[in-house]
């Protein structure tokens, strides 16, 4: 059977759609619907597979973003049946949807596509056996030899896993340019990527062998999030803010990652991970590159991807002997969080009692460019911190000349803040008079907030993720050379920190992190933002 | 809060009224903070010819705000009543948000009530109470007669027309009448919009959704039946704007033409159209009425394209039973292929309204379904 999709109209055409059209589809004032494919988790039964995969499936399928050719096809080593699998995601569903109830008919209909294979990730047998199941699908629901492999297993299995795809013919590499009738395989690698430089590149080789880089997917949720898509519309769709946008206007960046959750049962993943491989590198680097990135030529995967590289690619070396003047470890002892008492790090389950590992970092980066030359970039990442909150604050220069010497208060520079969460939105700062005779000036706050703005809920991030990767739009998931170069950032500071942190714990779970970090900006002169 | 304004039209004094409510609204917040932004991002005029349907769209109006924040100048011309001058109130709206009860971004209200011969003085009072720089809807919930002075200097303004040919009292007199609006040169700067349309976009997608697969495309070429399930239209029509406009839509993006000679209506329940194909190829279309209770009047039930090349094959959406979804088959021969089910999404008035604000040009696709829809209408019964 003939099978190439012919899915996406004119105004709607990503990097790798087809040329050709659907004469119905002009026009269509809807989002675009994933083309035939079926749908391949590796690690079906584990937590992100029934909290985020399988919801946002259901919610795109009710939604009519994937087709009527599509399947799911789950794995892991739990030898259960179909059903059984179906059960345990109907269960996952209920439990993680919005929605009050499940809608009963629309879940039989999408159900009536899942279907699973057990076995060890090791074994070739599994990848058989997972071949002659979807040419079995292929021919019952016409997915056309379509596949998405997504991988949320533990980071071990990444590269057998590929390796497996390859040598089982699964993993057919993209020979054929954009637009042809050949069948598309990719893969979707959720964080962490890698565990340093060395192994992050050692993946990439392992993928390599059996995918084109076209075909990769390095999952970043941060990216799928609507704020921080947000950030190039904000950028470059507004002329006012992009001439302000350099070393002559701004005195400094801070970007704050704070999470008010600890560890929680994560607590043998997170003694081999670690803040800033856990966030810093991938989360807060990607966000980082948006601020810091040129305006791209077009909005093509590439054209995006190719200015964040090139942003990050000016990240000034930090100096191995002289780590501490950049980059802050920090390691939540016993405290108080949003009024409750918790445990310290190292009395969490799963975690050594005398672990080094950091569960708070901070860094001061420079970008030897012309638009950044001089300015710094504070990055903070923390758990059990006093507040949820995720943002970036571009704090600007104050004004060259204090005309209002005379007024009661300091002037206060303007910062404009974008709020990744909560309340996704923008708030500038800027001074005004206080009404009355005397001269006196107080700073406020012009708030924009998503919700209350559109009062449109958007969509999941995961739901985003996935369509884009059907549809084969990657320009928001991490390329190749900038899941490595995140990690070439940080690797001097990695080598440094394998030494054993005298002082942890060195900060009181439910305040803002250990007194380094607050040295670490105020040594510049300059503070963290009250949040 | 509402103030009475009186009828002599004063902006300034309509615009420090309104400031006078924003203050109310801020002094009235329960958690201290006074403060209520104050945005807009529209401006929305709306034009009703009677009083139920002025109260029906301010209760819209109150849920569209908390999309789109606007200016709203609402006009009830009741030409059949008494002679009665322009009369004005205003209001502000805050949205409370369900879970945090944080009062959101609002719209300003003002409406305008005329009766009789004053009716066409609605225009001149409504238009200078605009928002400078801020694009301009008007939703039109009227017949869209362009010889009816209101209608044509408020079309004049505007930089987007929404109707929704479900409301229209004589659908079939109406639809051509929006029609005309496309033809006349005059209204080349207005944007079009049918909510009614709208309604059809998620059918138009599921339909869409079949020719993705190369091998259905294939079969677009030998369609040579359509048949189209709606039920009765309100009274004054004969056809089905729904029904009309899905046909157009088809008929426009396959480029059949509707053939010389019509046999039109078969029996009371069914109605025939006869397309052809650029090929010189038969295409015969079948509007049906069905009867089903929980939908409203015109709405459609099934749409099936059915083709008998080499192999019969049909691709066929519907309501199910319950109207609480829609399914989606494909056959191809005796064998039933992958299908869907999906919920019912029954967007609001407010929910289509506040899309059709999201864009400003011109939906090209609309207008060539709407003129095959036309000639349909002009030609029935020849």
């Amino acid at each position: 059977m003939s099978c190439y999709p012919f899915f996406i109209a004119e105004n709607q055409k990503t990097e790798n759609s087809p040329g050709a059209e659907n004469p119905l589809r002009a026009g269509m004032r809807l989002e675009p619907t994933a083309p035939p494919c079926v749908v391949v988790i590796f690690g079906a039964t584990g937590d992100l597979t029934r909290r985020k995969l399988l919801p946002a499936l259901f919610r795109l399928a009710k939604q009519r973003l994937v087709p009527a050719e599509f399947a799911i096809l789950g794995t892991a080593r739990q030898p259960i049946s179909d059903e059984e699998f179906r059960e345990n995601m109907r269960a996952a569903v209920t439990e993680f949807s919005d929605e009050d109830s499940l809608d009963e008919a629309a879940w039989q209909s999408f159900a009536s596509r899942i279907f699973y294979r057990g076995g060890e990730f090791s074994d070739a047998q599994l990848y058989g056996e997972l071949k002659t199941k979807l040419e079995e699908i292929d021919r019952e629901f016409n997915t056309c030899g379509n596949r998405l492999f997504y991988l949320a297993t533990a980071p071990d299995f990444f590269g057998l896993i590929a390796k497996q795809l390859g040598e089982a013919g699964l993993g057919q590499r993209q020979t054929a340019a954009p637009g042809s009738n050949q069948a598309w395989a990719r893969i979707i690698v959720e964080k962490p990527f890698g565990h340093d430089l060395e192994s992050a590149r050692e993946l990439n080789q392992q993928l390599a062998t059996v995918f084109d880089e076209r075909q990769v997917y390095r999952i970043d949720h941060y990216l799928g999030k609507e704020t921080v898509q947000n950030l190039l519309v904000f950028r470059f769709a507004n002329s006012i803010f992009e001439p302000l946008w350099n070393r002559q206007y701004i005195d400094h960046i801070q970007i704050t990652n704070a999470e008010t959750l600890g560890v929680e049962t994560r607590g043998a993943y997170y003694e081999k991970a670690g803040a800033l491989r856990d966030m810093i590198q991938n989360h807060v680097f990607q966000v980082t590159s948006l601020i810091a990135m040129e305006p791209p030529a077009s909005l093509s995967a590439n054209g995006v991807r190719d200015e964040k590289i090139k942003a990050m690619q000016s990240v000034r070396p930090l100096p191995a002997d002289d780590i501490d003047a950049f980059a802050v470890r920090g390691q939540y002892g016993p405290g108080t969080v949003l009024g409750d008492t918790v445990a310290g790090y190292r009395q969490e389950p799963g975690v050594d009692p005398n672990s080094s590992t950091e569960t708070f970092a901070a860094l001061k980066l420079y970008f030897d460019n012309w638009r950044w030359a001089g300015v710094p970039f504070y990055l903070r990442s923390g758990k059990h911190l006093q507040k949820q909150v995720t943002e970036i604050a571009i704090e600007f220069k104050e004004v060259p000349h204090r005309l209002f010497k005379d007024s009661d208060a300091p002037l206060q520079a303007n910062v404009l803040v974008i709020r990744i969460q909560p309340n996704e939105g923008i708030s500038l700062r800027f001074g005004a008079k206080l009404p009355g005779q005397s001269l006196r000036i107080r700073s406020v706050n012009m708030d924009f907030r998503y919700g209350s703005s559109f009062g449109i809920k958007a969509p999941e991030a995961y739901e985003r993720l996935l369509l884009d990767c059907m549809l084969g739009d990657s320009t928001l998931y991490a390329r190749r050379d900038m899941a490595e170069r995140g990690w070439e950032i940080v690797t001097p500071i990695l080598e440094a920190w394998q030494k054993p942190a005298a002082d942890f714990p060195n900060y009181e779970a439910g305040s803002w992190g250990p007194q380094a970090a607050f040295d670490l900006i105020e040594r510049d002169g300059r503070n963290w933002r009250k949040l | 809060m509402q103030l009475p304004v009186g009828k002599t039209l004063d902006v300034q004094l309509v615009e420090r009224q309104l400031t006078q409510l924003w203050q109310g609204n801020a002094e009235a917040r329960e958690d201290g903070n006074a403060a209520v932004l104050r945005a807009r991002v529209a401006n929305l005029l709306v034009y009703v010819a009677d009083e139920e349907a002025l109260q029906n769209s301010q209760e819209i109006l109150n849920d569209l705000t908390a999309i789109h924040p606007s200016r709203v100048v609402i006009m009830g011309g009741l030409l059949e009543a008494t002679d009665q001058d322009i009369e004005m109130s205003v209001e502000s709206v805050c949205q409370t948000d369900k879970r945090s009860g944080a009062r959101r971004l609002a719209c300003e209200e003002i409406t305008l009530k005329a009766q009789g011969k004053f009716v066409s003085e609605l225009p001149s009072a409504a238009l200078p109470l605009l928002v400078a720089d801020l694009p301009i809807f008007l939703w039109w919930r009227s017949s869209p007669d362009t010889a009816n002075k209101t209608c044509d200097s408020l079309l004049e303004a505007t930089d987007r027309l929404v109707v929704d040919s479900a409301e229209f009292v004589d659908a079939d007199r109406d639809l051509l009448k929006l029609n005309d609006i496309f033809s006349g040169k005059s209204y080349d700067h207005v944007g079009v919009s049918d909510l009614n349309w709208a309604r059809l976009t998620f059918w138009r997608g599921l339909l869409a959704d079949f020719y993705d697969v190369a091998t259905y495309r294939s079969l677009l070429d030998s369609v040579n039946l359509v048949e189209v399930d709606h039920v009765s239209p309100a009274q004054g029509a004969t056809l089905a704007p729904q029904a009309l406009l899905i046909v157009g839509w088809l008929a426009s993006r396959l480029g059949w033409k509707l053939a010389e000679k019509q046999t039109n209506r078969e029996d009371e329940q069914k109605f025939v159209l006869e397309f052809a194909k650029s090929s010189g190829a038969p295409v015969r279309v079948e509007l049906k009425r069905v009867e089903r209770d929980e939908r409203k009047p015109g709405r459609l039930v099934r749409v099936e394209l059915k083709s008998d090349a080499t192999e019969s094959a049909s691709f066929k959406v519907c309501r199910s039973n319950d109207n609480l979804h829609i399914l989606s088959e494909a056959r191809l021969g005796d064998v039933a292929q992958s299908g869907r089910v999906m919920p019912v999404r029954n967007r609001s008035a407010a929910q289509l309204l506040g899309r059709e604000m999201e864009i400003l040009g011109n939906d090209d696709i609309y207008q060539q379904a709407l003129a095959v829809a036309a000639e349909v209408l002009r030609r029935r019964g020849e």
